[in-house]
């Protein structure tokens, strides 16, 4: 047809390249936009091939075959083989389970046999550092979704204050013009002054065409990235020379039968005002610098860091299942089958991003973030805790896991603990209150590292089931998954928690493990009336026969010194 | 051409479908038979157009 056109005349041929030159343009332009359906491609391409050259090869013999038996023969197994394709691998979700198995297979498991500590314990709930934040800006600011990052030694919550979304003009002109950074481990989190940073990003998520966050980093894609890269969490921290940047974490989807997502590495989007140049570069060739996983070691903030999107990790740790090998996780099997816990309403899934300190194990894993699941048996009733798994959080890879079931500890998984709590304290109002988000809480007291889940006490409005109203000192539990006991601690004084763990437990602890007395009471008094002391003005009385006696027994004993 | 005036017009809006389809289809979900369908279908449509045109150009008959 094309070429129909093109041989009518000279105008016609004008037309057909001012044509293929507009279409160019827009598929290198607008390549952001349908990148979605390539990396849809990649990731379905076995199932695509196969159902295209089963299609193909079918119609081909359908329209061969001249007879009308012969062609309803083919129609129906055409229907057929659909019909099982869609049965086995959707329905019974067993596509999903050999992409599980892919990743399964080419990860880096490694057991450990010691629990790590854990160290810097964040008080506040996602969820809640999410609603004081928004409390904190006016009507045309959005707030980003916060992340635990690190920024020097200190854990922080990071997010950006960027224009609304509810307003398209804005989401145009206006620029990222601030960060909150909260430090996670004050009872006191702030939306103020010092934790309020003055930065501008001219990228952003909630901005609109080349100056959204997802399309700048699209569009710095090669050809190849463009198939097998998805940008994913957006993370803001402080890079090596103490500037605010933007980094994104990247998923690269690798295999053919059953693609799986990995780790891809990050695209760091540096802060600044963007003048004429650094639009036509945002149009053309995006923005930002990509660090592949390999390259992460070289920039110090971004080891130890938390970078890794939770897609990933929740992917790899749900994979364990396999540990009993291929079959094991079929509905027959499920000795060993594990799953990753569903919080209740809207609280904030698994991983929870926690601080380890691995530096007493001897796995030679860094400490620092990581993403913790809590995995439990398959079946809704069992909340036993099988797994601990620990995947670095800043994409190493590795994945450590404790298996308590094999050592059978039987300790209470992450699913039993909303009860435990509401059963420790009846007078609360629960339909009000839900304790959240029970993360690890691993120390050593009284003799051994004991594993305890910290819960914090949030509402949640009925009107909104993502609004969680914590005050700024919410109320804190700690339960010891091994006795199963609830204990309240006072959120303002962390140095005393596991003081007041071991007062409530201790005896329950000595009984059963006969051990001795740690935490020996003794008390220090400090700063008791000493200014009362000082304030006395007394004379001190001096002895002056004293003073002669001794300077003369200081020349006796010269003079004997020096007859020998 | 007027044998197949139709057909051309069938393709023509096929393709309209199409690319309505390609751009509401939520390309960042997983694989969906049913969501899958809505493209396969106009795509099935236009191939059996043109096959459809083919026979018609090459045995001249309707």
């Amino acid at each position: 047809m094309i070429k129909n056109y093109w041989n009518k005349g000279k105008k016609q041929k004008i037309v057909t390249i001012i044509c293929a030159l507009v279409l160019l343009i827009a598929l290198f332009v607008l390549r952001d936009d349908y990148q979605p359906a390539l990396l849809f491609v990649r990731k379905f391409i076995f199932i695509i091939l196969l159902s295209g050259i089963i299609l193909f090869l079918g119609l081909r013999k359908f329209r061969k075959s001249t007879s009308t038996g012969g062609r309803l023969g083919i129609l129906a197994l055409l229907v057929v083989f659909f019909g099982i394709l869609y049965v086995v691998g959707w329905h019974f979700k067993m596509y999903d389970y050999m992409k599980t198995y892919n990743v399964f297979n080419h990860l880096n498991r490694v057991e450990i046999n010691e629990l790590p500590l854990t160290q810097n314990e964040r008080i506040q709930p996602l969820r809640n550092v999410f609603s004081m934040a928004n409390e904190s800006v006016g009507e045309t600011k959005d707030v980003s979704l916060p992340h635990l990052v690190r920024i020097g030694d200190e854990n922080k919550w990071t997010m950006a204050i960027q224009p609304t979304e509810k307003y398209v003009w804005q989401g145009m002109t206006d620029n990222t013009e601030e960060v909150f950074a909260v430090s996670s481990t004050t009872p006191f989190p702030r939306f103020s002054s010092e934790n309020r940073i003055p930065v501008t990003f001219s990228i952003g998520e909630s901005l609109k065409f080349s100056r959204n966050t997802y399309n700048a980093v699209v569009q710095r894609f090669n050809i190849f990235q463009l198939f097998t890269m998805e940008p994913s969490d957006t993370y803001y921290m402080k890079n090596d020379s103490g500037q605010w940047v933007q980094v994104v974490s990247l998923i690269k989807w690798k295999g053919f039968l059953f693609p799986y997502p990995t780790f891809g590495g990050v695209m760091v989007i540096d802060n600044g005002e963007h003048d004429f140049n650094d639009y036509m570069e945002r149009i053309l060739i995006g923005k930002g610098t990509y660090i592949s996983p390999e390259n992460m070691k070289n920039h110090i903030y971004l080891t130890r860091q938390n970078t890794l999107a939770e897609k990933v990790s929740r992917l790899q740790a749900e994979s364990l299942k396999f540990l009993g090998g291929f079959s094991d996780p079929l509905p027959w099997n499920m000795e060993t089958a594990v799953k990753i816990p569903e919080m209740p309403k809207d609280q904030n899934q698994q991983p929870y991003v926690t601080d380890f300190d691995f530096s007493d194990t001897e796995t030679g894993a860094f400490s620092g973030l990581y993403h913790w699941f809590g995995l439990e048996p398959v079946g809704d009733e069992r909340t036993s805790l099988s797994f601990s798994v620990f995947v670095p959080a800043d994409g190493t890879d590795k994945m450590y896991y404790y298996n308590h079931a094999a050592k059978k500890q039987g300790y209470a998984g992450v699913s039993a603990m909303p009860l435990k709590v509401k059963e420790s304290r009846k007078e609360y109002d629960w339909t009000a209150n839900t304790p959240v988000e029970f993360r690890p809480y691993i120390k050593d007291i009284a003799g051994k590292k004991r594993m305890f889940f910290m819960g914090t006490v949030s509402s949640i409005s009925d009107t909104d089931s993502k609004q969680f109203d914590g005050s700024a000192t919410p109320d804190l539990v700690l339960i010891d998954s091994e006795y199963r006991d609830v204990v309240w601690i006072d959120v303002k004084h962390p140095s005393q928690w596991d003081k007041t763990v071991y007062d409530q437990l201790n005896e329950a602890w000595r009984s059963s493990e006969k051990i001795g007395y740690y935490f020996v009471e003794e008390t220090k008094e400090i700063d008791i009336a000493r200014h009362v002391i000082d304030s006395i003005k007394a004379i001190p009385q001096v002895d002056k026969k004293a003073e002669e006696i001794e300077r003369l027994q200081k020349q006796i004993d010269s003079l004997k010194a020096s007859k020998n | 051409m007027s044998k197949n005036k139709f057909r051309y017009i069938l393709i023509g809006i096929f393709t309209i479908l199409l690319i309505l389809q390609l751009v509401n289809y939520d390309f960042s979900a997983d694989f969906d038979w049913k969501s899958v369908l809505k493209l396969a279908a106009p795509i099935l449509m236009i191939i059996a157009m043109v096959l459809s045109i083919k026979h018609v150009k090459s045995n001249d008959e309707n």
